[in-house]
């Protein structure tokens, strides 16, 4: 105890030079320490969403660009599949699938078309309001009304933001009907409604002015026929869904045509999962992309890009050390006299080592403690931005 | 505690005066011998001479920090340091002995309280924490410097840190004090000062009081006085004396 109260007083009354000393080895070792961390929680986190969405259905290409897509909502939207996957896959009677159209966003974050079973399959509940229920509705995610400061009765506005699409649709104002909760996952970060209200934005259904009662105004028509009325651009197309104007708001063609960028695919077990990988190898107008080892594959590239960064924080710590050691051995020999001093008025020989030894472990406590302080700090700005960026 | 030496002999090849880490060293051959020496208990000595005459080696044989190569005595009270073990001779210097320095020898992160305390975190103390604490009262009540009690050393002057350093020394009552060349960095006022007040508050305790010095003015009231010019000698290269 007397020499741990020696080594306190020691470093408290030379207080700027213990200081830099912690802040040295804190900085040294919070870089690795904070690194490690992150790529740890971002490995639980991407494997854990990869092992509750087994599979994906897409179309043929990037396999890890529509894993992404699927689980993140994120990458770039891969090229479309047909609606008419969907009626084939529930066909085969192997699981379960739910369908994801996200090619558009609102106010900056993705907008995910898709049906209510997404939700139970993930495991979302709502926080507020309900789930969406008719066209035009939507949910938003925890951050999403957290960052937009939105509530449940506002508006959003979808965009096709396409600006070279001259003839695209339009925005579509859709209602907030629900917050999600928090999931601490993309879905936080993203908006979901009805696959018809995004296929509204496809320009696949509209609403619009009613032609069909007469007389049709005549500004509006292009041409008409017995069978057939031709609108003109004057027609007032909506562009918000409200109870009025819902009935007015259809479809054209074959729904097995619509479009969709991913299928999720929950099989009932190992054999069916054999069953449809069999069924779909071979398929040149879509594939199969098993998302674990999607993900797996993707994190083996990080973490042999992590290995760099570990061998070179390796390097800086080991020089870090030496240059530690270097300067305790320094001091120590500087005070060579008081350690004469404490030995000449009776110290015993051990003393001066359980002293320096005190020192030691108190500059580590310190340095431990900060290092775990700053390691957080990091941690908590750099998850944040690769929460941005990546999840 | 009475001081008893015979036939002491001590040499090594560094300095007398640098002490025992310079001992390894070749390059100044040095000898000291002091054949008979008796110090009665209770009594105040002064040892003389010139600089690098042996004084301080002879303070620091006496003080078990130094071990001579050959000796027939060396006992201090009833004590033969000889045949001391290291660890004994240790609480021997911790519990008996007071060492006064002429550098003062304070540490710096420690106050002026927690200095003179020192000696009781080094080695245990037969007295209580109050009892300590009272006699650190007292002692800074008697050299002047109660109202500085939890002030930084460094921001005492050298006379006000050497007396720090003999309070240190009298903390724990010891039988024996030893000071080297306590006022050789002090003026002339202040020497006399803290002289003064070594001899009194060994005196209150009945300590047997040595101190090195080559200041003659400082002699003053000292029962006896010793030469070590005379045990001192300093050999030529490669030849003995």
């Amino acid at each position: 105890m007397n020499a741990l109260y020696l080594a306190w007083k020691y470093w408290t009354h030379y207080r700027f030079r213990s200081g830099t000393l912690t802040l040295c080895l804190a900085l040294t070792f919070c870089a690795p320490l904070t690194l490690k961390w992150i790529t740890s929680g971002f490995e639980k986190s991407l494997i854990r969403r990869a092992e509750l969405t087994p599979m994906v259905l897409g179309s043929p290409g990037s396999s890890i660009d529509l894993t992404l897509h699927a689980l993140y909502f994120q990458t770039q939207a891969p090229s479309e599949i047909s609606y008419s996957e969907v009626d084939a896959l529930e066909s085969h009677q192997l699981g379960y699938s739910v369908p994801l159209f996200a090619k558009y966003q609102a106010r900056g974050f993705p907008l995910v078309g898709t049906t209510l079973d997404y939700f139970s399959q993930r495991g979302l509940s709502i926080t507020k309001g309900a789930l969406f229920v008719t066209l035009g509705d939507c949910v938003i995610g925890a951050e999403v009304a957290d960052e937009l400061q939105l509530n449940v009765g506002d508006s959003l506005l979808a965009t096709t933001e396409n600006v070279f699409d001259i003839a695209g649709a339009y925005p579509l104002k859709m209602k907030i009907r629900g917050i999600l909760s928090t999931s601490g996952g993309p879905d936080d970060r993203a908006v979901f409604a009805d696959l018809k209200t995004t296929w509204i934005l496809d320009g696949i259904g509209h609403g619009h002015q009613d032609l069909e009662s007469s007389p049709v105004p005549e500004n509006l028509t292009f041409s008409q026929s017995q069978t057939q009325i031709v609108a003109n651009a004057a027609l007032n197309q909506y562009t918000e869904i409200t109870e009025s104007n819902l009935d007015s708001f259809h479809f054209h063609g074959d729904m097995g045509d619509y479009p969709l960028t991913a299928v999720l695919i929950f099989p009932d077990n190992q054999k069916s999962r054999a069953l449809l990988l069999g069924r779909y190898e071979g398929s040149e107008t879509t594939q199969i992309s098993i998302c674990l080892e999607e993900v797996r594959g993707l994190l083996g590239m990080v973490f042999r890009a992590k290995q760099f960064f570990d061998l070179n924080h390796a390097l800086f710590v080991g020089v870090s050390i030496l240059f530690l050691t270097l300067t305790l051995a320094l001091s120590w020999k500087l005070r060579q006299k008081e350690f004469d001093t404490l030995h000449q008025i009776g110290s015993p020989g051990s003393f001066v080592i359980k002293m320096l030894v005190a020192e030691l472990v108190l500059l580590l406590i310190a340095s431990a403690v900060l290092t775990a302080l700053l390691s957080a700090a990091l941690y908590g700005i750099a998850s944040s931005l690769l929460k941005n960026s990546i999840f | 505690m009475e001081i008893h030496i015979r036939n002491l002999e001590f040499s090594f090849s560094g300095s007398p005066s640098a002490g025992k880490r310079e001992a390894i060293s070749e390059s100044t051959p040095f000898r000291l011998s002091i054949p008979k020496m008796e110090l009665t208990s209770g009594s105040h000595h002064a040892w003389v001479g010139p600089s690098g005459s042996g004084k301080t080696t002879g303070l620091r044989l006496i003080a078990g920090i130094l071990q001579p190569q050959t000796c027939d005595s060396l006992r201090i009270g009833s004590q033969e340091l000889n045949q001391m073990p290291s660890r004994e001779l240790r609480l021997f210097r911790a519990q008996r002995l007071g060492l006064v320095f002429q550098d003062f020898k304070l540490l710096e992160y420690l106050n002026v309280e927690e200095n003179i305390l020192l000696p009781t975190r080094l080695s245990k103390s037969k007295y209580s924490v109050s009892e300590l604490r009272e006699r650190v009262v007292h002692l800074l009540d008697r050299v002047g410097l109660k109202n500085k009690k939890h002030r930084p050393v460094t921001q005492l002057s050298q006379g006000e840190q050497q007396r720090v350093a003999i309070c240190r020394a009298l903390l724990l009552r010891p039988q024996l004090v030893l000071a080297d060349e306590p006022t050789g960095n002090l003026d002339p006022t202040s020497k006399t000062r803290i002289m003064n007040l070594l001899r009194q508050e060994c005196s209150e305790i009945k300590s047997t009081l040595l101190v090195v010095t080559h200041d003659h003015a400082l002699l003053e009231g000292m029962d006896s006085v010793t030469d070590f010019s005379d045990f001192y000698a300093q050999r030529q290269e490669g030849k003995s004396i």
